[in-house]
């Protein structure tokens, strides 16, 4: 049977054959939970994979199946539905004997179905598949640390306008909280992750940004000096530069601030947005002069983006 | 440049005491404020009301009068800057109405005026400074693509700093049809940085997205926000904001009896009834 002919099927139809298929492994599970556990596993495979091919419906097949909103740009697009697949490949794997939080094939499925969520930008199915995770795997940092990208992601400008922008449509409300209680949760997550794994450069750096932007100024130019003295490197480094740049800014310590957005301009030559810091601080001290150097710099960088590379830019994707 | 000069160049809204002077370029301050010059737009039922003297304003420097010594319009040069988005929204049609607009605007300018074009993704890309040969700007609207993120506020802020020109006086036109997505900067520090300079800003919307920032904005450098609803209507507003920055009175004075530091707020009258006035609501001295 192979996954595009599955993903023809109905919600109903799809539901039946899982029913069908858990209780099968169920009475294997009595004689052989081996078997019984690669039946699972396999069949959670084949809707991962599905997801993966069809990660949305543009018609909704299953009375629960959840919409998900295509936004581009802060701006709201259309309507789809969130492959139903995803849950049903969870199902499956809530019957893994004796325990689905101690397989560690179970663990791997789940890392890898979030990592390509977050990837592909499937948001609206990442929440239910994180939540699962995490309940499964509360300690797993990796899980941990994609559940912070992603509501760091959603108190972001570009999510928020885009929660806007369907809210003001008159259609229902999308599930995203406000930036700043997405911000908070998301600082719990990645504190959370560094609190497992205490060497995850991103998450610390990403962790700094967060408490930065919950005016948490202090906290955060130490976590951000603490990711670059623990060895942050290329674009990890440049954005911790640039967000040590703008904590420091905060707490009125332009000297500071300069030093890192220049640091950070020297990692990525071509990028406009150190400069563009260097000369709203120029201009904010009075320096018009300065201010008015670092402007002539960006416009006469080439006009070609992929010549001017900026991390920042790339920010809310996982690389 | 020593700190007395930076200090004072620090002071959003500076000298012009003579028309003669306004197109030469700016001297070097002593140390205080010498002279404020307030860009300030008077209508009469939606209509500028021209032909006011000094004597018909009155201004008020943190409430305190002050004497009026200039106000006039015309003949000073403008510097126009265009921040115009170009997003991936903009495409076709919708980009060909922008560029039409932007031009417009060129073909609207006279001898001794300047312009300079902020065009806007994502990526921001500046034009080298105020320039009088239009047909680079032309050149340059030609080759913009609708393609990306919007950096609204990154781009409005290269706009303001593109428009601090030492001679004329500044408008900045900034374009956008949604929200920022990928700016670096803040917004709230953007519109600091306005209140420190004498650059006016119009901003002009499109369609059922209201821009916060671009409001802000307009108010704090005593401009204004024109939302319409297609792009076909862009050319018109862009001509008509052309049209009535030139009908904006540039009224100066020498601050009396208020200290020379931090936010100063303005109040601007004039003595005829009936007439709105449009100007910025203060200005910023020094550092901070």
């Amino acid at each position: 049977m192979g996954a595009v002919e599955v993903s023809t099927w109905t919600g109903l139809e799809l539901e039946a054959v899982v029913t069908e298929a858990k209780q099968y492994a169920r009475s294997l599970a009595k004689t052989d939970p081996a078997r019984a556990n690669q039946i699972l596993l396999r069949g959670a495979a084949l809707h991962g994979d599905i997801g993966r091919l069809i990660p949305e419906d543009t018609v909704r097949k299953s009375p629960t199946q959840r919409t998900a909103y295509i936004v581009r740009d802060g701006r709201w697009l259309g309507i789809r539905y969130i492959s139903v697949h995803w849950q049903l490949g969870r199902s499956l794997l809530d019957s893994i004997t004796p325990d689905p939080a101690t397989n560690p094939d179970v663990k791997t499925w789940y890392q890898e179905i979030a990592a390509h969520l977050l990837q592909m930008r499937q948001f609206a199915a990442a929440v239910d598949h994180f939540a699962r995770a995490r309940q499964m795997f509360p300690s797993d940092s990796d899980i941990l640390f994609s559940s912070g990208v992603l509501h760091e992601r959603f108190g972001s400008k570009a999510l928020q306008a885009a929660v806007e922008s369907v809210t003001e449509s008159k259609r229902e409300s999308p599930s995203v909280n406000s930036a700043r209680a997405e911000l908070v949760r998301a600082e719990r997550f990645f504190r959370d992750a560094l609190a497992y794994r205490p060497d995850h450069l991103e998450a610390r750096v990403r962790h700094g940004r967060v408490l930065d932007d919950l005016e948490r100024h202090d906290e955060a130019s130490e976590e951000l000096r603490v990711a670059i003295a623990g060895g942050a490197s290329g674009w990890l480094l440049y954005l911790a530069e640039l967000f040590l740049g703008r904590a420091e800014e905060a707490r009125g310590d332009h000297t500071a601030s300069r030093a890192a957005f220049q640091r950070a301009s020297v990692l990525y030559p071509n990028a406009q947005s150190p400069r563009l810091a260097l000369s709203q601080i120029a201009r904010r001290t009075g320096d018009r002069a300065a201010a008015q150097r670092e402007l002539q710099f960006i416009a006469s960088l080439p006009d070609d983006e992929r010549r001017r590379e900026d991390p920042w830019w790339m920010y809310y994707d996982v690389r | 440049m020593d700190v007395l000069r930076r200090s004072v160049i620090a002071i959003g809204v500076v000298v012009a005491l003579a028309p003669a002077y306004v197109s030469a370029r700016r001297q070097t301050f002593t140390s205080r404020i010498d002279a404020v010059r307030v860009d300030v737009l008077v209508t009469d039922n939606g209509k500028p009301l021209l032909g006011l003297a000094p004597s018909d304003f009155e201004v008020l420097d943190n409430g305190v009068r002050q004497r009026v010594d200039l106000a006039s319009f015309e003949q000073i040069p403008l510097n126009v800057v265009l921040a115009l988005d170009n997003s991936a929204s903009l495409q076709g049609l919708r980009l060909g109405h922008l560029q039409t607009a932007g031009k417009r605007v060129l073909e609207g300018l006279k001898p001794g005026d300047r312009a300079a074009l902020v065009a806007f993704s994502h990526v921001v890309s500046p034009s080298q400074g105020l320039t009088d040969d239009l047909d680079r700007i032309r050149l340059a609207l030609d080759r913009v693509r609708g393609e990306g993120l919007t950096s609204l506020v990154d781009a409005t802020h290269a706009g303001m700093l593109l428009g601090e020109s030492d001679a004329g006086r500044s408008l900045l036109i900034v374009f956008s049809d949604g929200v920022d997505t990928s700016s670096w900067l803040t917004a709230d520090a953007v519109v600091e940085t306005a209140r420190r300079g004498d650059v006016v800003v119009y901003g002009v919307e499109v369609g059922e997205h209201r821009v916060s920032f671009l409001r802000d904005l307009s108010e704090v450098t005593g401009g204004r926000l024109f939302s319409i609803e297609s792009t076909k209507d862009l050319a018109s507003a862009f001509a008509g904001i052309l049209e009535e920055f030139r009908m904006r009175y540039l009224v100066s004075y020498s601050p009396q009896g208020v200290a020379p530091g931090g936010w100063h707020r303005l109040e601007v009258r004039v003595k005829h009834r009936g007439a709105t006035v449009k100007a910025r609501p203060g200005y910023f001295a020094g550092q901070g």
